[in-house]
C-alpha cells in the first residue's frame, strides 16, 4: 500500500513569502506505479520530491502517502541522490548494512547475507570491501541502488541518481534498475526526478511535465511494461512521443526566454529614463 | 637538455660519497688538535646517514639532502676540533655532543620518559575532549552560538601565559604541565571541529535525514568519522605546540623533562649537553609526526588526501 497524492501545494522558503517554489502542485500516484518528473531546470521538480521524502514541509496544500500526511523522512520511503548517496567512510558493504540496520532488527549475519545478496543483484559481488572512492561513480551508484532496495521501501524516490554518470554507464544503470523493479515481487511505487527525456520515457509509466513551479502536463508512456529499450526504441510510437516531450521542452525554453526578456525590458527602459535624467541635470 | 640535466645528476650521484669519504678522512687522518673522546660514535652516525642515502637512492633529492648534511658535518669537525688550537667550549665538536648520548643516557633516557608522559597525557585527552565536545557543540546550532564567540576569544591566548598561574594551582608541577599541554591543545582543537560539523555538505545531511538515524548513530556513524580526517590533519601542528608548550613550561619550573634538561646543562655551562638535547628533541618530533602520518593511514582509510600522501 503506497498511493501517493499532492492537493493543492504550495512551497516557498520562510523569508521569501513573494516566491513560489511551488504553486498549486496537485497529482496522484497509484501504488506501484513509476512516474518521472521532468522540467527545466528550477521548475520545482526536486523540490516536490523533498516535499515527498520529508526532507521540506509544504507552505500549504497536503501531500499525503495513503491518506497520511506525510511529517518527516520514514522508513516506508527509500532516497537516493545524486550527490553524497553513499557515505565515504564506510566501505560499500557497510553502506548497504548500515541502510538494512535502520529497518530491520536482526543479527549480524542476517544482516551481512542480506547485503551480500543486493550488492550480488547489482553486480558488484566481492567489491563489498572497497570504499567509496575505490570505486567508479557508476558503481557508487549501483551500491546506492542495492542499499536502497534493500531497506524494501514502499516507494523509491530518485533525485537524478544518475545525473552524475557518463552515458554508456547510465544506459545500464538505467536498465539494471528497470531489470531489478520487474524482479521484486513486491511492486514498488518510484518517483523519479530527472532532466534526461529518454530516460523518463524508457523507465516510467507516467511522466510529469513541470514548469514554472506547476505541473505543466500529465503524460502517460504509451508502452507496456516490461518493456527493453531495443523494442521500444524502433517504435513510431516512441519518437511522436520523444518529440511531444522534446517540443514541451523546447516551448519552455522559449517562455523562460520571453520572460527574460520582459525583465530586461522593464530594466533597460528604467535605466535609460534614469540617464536621460541624468544627462539634461 | 636532457643530455645536460643527465650530466648534473650523475656529477651529484657522485658528489655525496665523495663528501662521505672525504669526512671519513677527516675524521680519521687529520690529527685533531685538542682533546675529544672517541671517533667512533661520530663515524657511526656517519655511516649510517650514508647507508641510508644508498638505502633510499630512489627518492628525489636524498643525495642533495646528503650533501649538505656532510658539508655541515665536515665544517663542524673542522671547526671544532681539527683546525682550532684550543676546545671552545661554547662550540662543543660532534664527538662531545656524541659522547654525551653514552655517558649521561640514563638521565636523558629518564627525563625523556617524564616528558613523555606529560605530553600524552595532556595530548591524548585534549584531543578527544576537543573532538567529542566539538562534534556536540558544532551539531547543535544553539549551543554553537553560545561557544563559537567564547571559544573565538579564548583560543589566540598563548598557553605559556597560564603557566605561572597553573603551577601555583595545581598541586604538582606534573599536573600544571598536563593541563598546561591540554590548554595549548584543546581550544584550537575544538575550534576546528566545531567549525568542520557546521559547515557540513547539506547534501550530505539530507542523505542522512532520509535514513531515519537516531541522535546518537548520527554522532557515532556521521559526524564522528566525518570530523576525523580534519583533527587528523590538525594532529601535526597539534603536537608540536603541545611540546613546544611543554619544553618551555620544563624550563621555566620544572625539576625534570628535556626542557629542564637543556636549561640545567646551559646554566651551568655544558653546552654538549644542551646541543645534544636539542638534536634529540628535533629527532624525539619527527618520530612523533611519523607516528601520527601513520595513524592516520590506519584511522582514516578512506581519506583520499591522506591514502595519497
Amino acid at each position: 500500500m503506497a498511493s501517493i497524492e499532492f492537493k493543492n501545494v504550495d512551497f516557498r522558503y520562510n523569508n521569501n513569502k513573494d516566491e513560489n517554489i511551488l504553486h498549486n502542485v496537485s497529482f496522484k500516484i497509484k501504488e506501484g506505479e513509476f512516474v518521472s518528473i521532468i522540467g527545466g531546470s528550477g521548475c520545482g521538480k526536486s523540490t516536490t520530491l523533498s516535499l515527498l521524502s520529508g526532507l521540506n514541509h509544504a507552505s500549504g496544500g497536503d501531500v499525503t502517502i495513503d491518506g497520511k500526511p506525510v511529517t518527516g523522512p520514514g522508513k516506508d520511503r527509500g532516497v537516493v541522490f545524486q550527490h553524497y548517496a553513499l557515505f565515504p567512510w564506510m566501505r560499500a558493504k557497510r553502506n548497504v548494512e548500515f541502510g538494512i540496520k535502520q529497518v530491520l532488527k536482526a543479527d549480524k549475519k542476517t544482516i551481512s547475507e542480506k547485503a551480500e545478496k543486493y550488492l550480488e543483484l547489482v553486480g558488484l559481488g566481492g567489491k563489498g570491501d572497497l570504499f567509496p572512492h575505490q570505486l567508479s561513480g557508476g558503481m557508487q551508484q549501483r551500491v546506492a541502488i542495492a542499499r536502497l532496495l534493500a531497506m524494501e521501501p514502499d516507494i523509491l524516490l530518485m533525485d537524478e541518481p544518475f545525473g552524475a554518470i557518463d552515458a554508456k554507464n547510465r544506459v545500464a544503470l538505467q536498465e539494471l534498475l528497470l531489470e531489478l523493479l520487474e524482479k521484486e515481487e513486491k511492486k514498488r511505487s518510484v518517483v523519479f526526478v530527472t532532466h534526461d527525456i529518454d530516460e523518463a520515457i524508457l523507465l516510467s509509466d507516467r511522466i510529469l511535465f513541470m514548469r514554472d513551479h506547476e505541473i505543466y502536463r500529465d503524460l502517460k508512456v504509451p508502452f507496456e511494461r516490461p518493456r527493453s529499450r531495443e523494442e521500444i526504441t524502433v517504435s513510431n510510437e516512441y519518437h511522436e512521443f520523444r518529440r511531444e516531450l522534446f517540443d514541451l521542452f523546447y516551448d519552455n525554453d522559449i517562455h523562460q526566454q520571453e520572460k527574460a526578456d520582459e525583465k530586461q525590458t522593464a530594466k533597460v527602459g528604467r535605466f535609460s529614463i534614469g540617464s536621460a535624467v541624468g544627462a539634461v541635470g | 637538455m636532457s643530455y645536460l640535466s643527465g650530466k648534473k645528476i650523475k656529477i651529484n650521484f657522485f658528489l655525496v660519497h665523495i663528501l662521505f669519504l672525504a669526512l671519513l678522512g677527516t675524521i680519521l687522518f687529520v690529527p685533531d688538535r685538542v682533546e675529544v673522546p672517541s671517533h667512533i660514535p661520530f663515524i657511526a652516525v656517519t655511516a649510517v646517514a650514508e647507508l641510508v642515502i644508498i638505502a633510499l637512492h630512489k627518492k628525489e633529492n636524498i643525495r642533495d639532502i646528503g650533501c649538505v648534511v656532510f658539508i655541515f658535518f665536515e665544517v663542524w669537525e673542522l671547526v671544532t676540533s681539527k683546525l682550532v688550537r684550543e676546545s671552545n667550549y661554547l662550540i662543543p665538536s660532534p664527538e662531545n655532543v656524541l659522547d654525551i648520548y653514552i655517558t649521561d643516557r640514563q638521565l636523558i633516557l629518564q627525563n625523556i620518559m617524564t616528558s613523555t608522559g606529560f605530553l600524552a597525557a595532556g595530548f591524548i585527552t585534549a584531543v578527544l575532549a576537543g573532538l567529542l565536545l566539538g562534534v556536540i557543540v558544532g551539531w547543535y546550532k544553539s549551543l554553537r552560538e553560545i561557544f563559537m564567540p567564547i571559544v573565538k576569544v579564548i583560543t589566540p591566548i598563548p598557553p605559556l601565559i597560564y603557566s605561572a598561574y597553573l603551577v601555583a594551582l595545581l598541586p604538582t608541577f606534573r599536573d600544571a604541565s598536563v593541563a598546561i599541554i591540554f590548554l595549548g591543545v584543546f581550544w584550537g582543537m575544538f575550534l576546528s571541529v566545531i567549525f568542520t560539523v557546521s559547515s557540513i555538505d547539506q547534501k550530505l545531511l539530507d542523505s542522512v535525514s532520509v535514513l531515519n538515524l537516531s541522535q546518537i548513530s548520527i554522532f557515532l556513524h556521521i559526524l564522528l568519522p566525518y570530523s576525523l580526517p580534519s583533527v587528523l590533519a590538525r594532529l601535526s601542528n597539534s603536537i608540536s605546540v603541545a611540546f613546544m608548550v611543554l619544553i618551555s613550561a620544563e624550563m621555566l619550573g620544572g625539576s625534570s623533562g628535556m626542557g629542564w634538561y637543556i636549561k640545567y646543562s646551559t646554566i651551568y655551562g655544558e653546552y654538549d649537553k644542551t646541543i645534544s638535547g636539542i638534536i634529540l628533541i628535533a629527532v624525539y618530533v619527527t618520530l612523533l609526526n611519523v607516528i601520527i602520518n601513520r595513524l592516520k593511514k590506519v584511522l582514516v582509510p578512506w581519506d583520499i588526501s591522506a591514502a595519497e600522501q
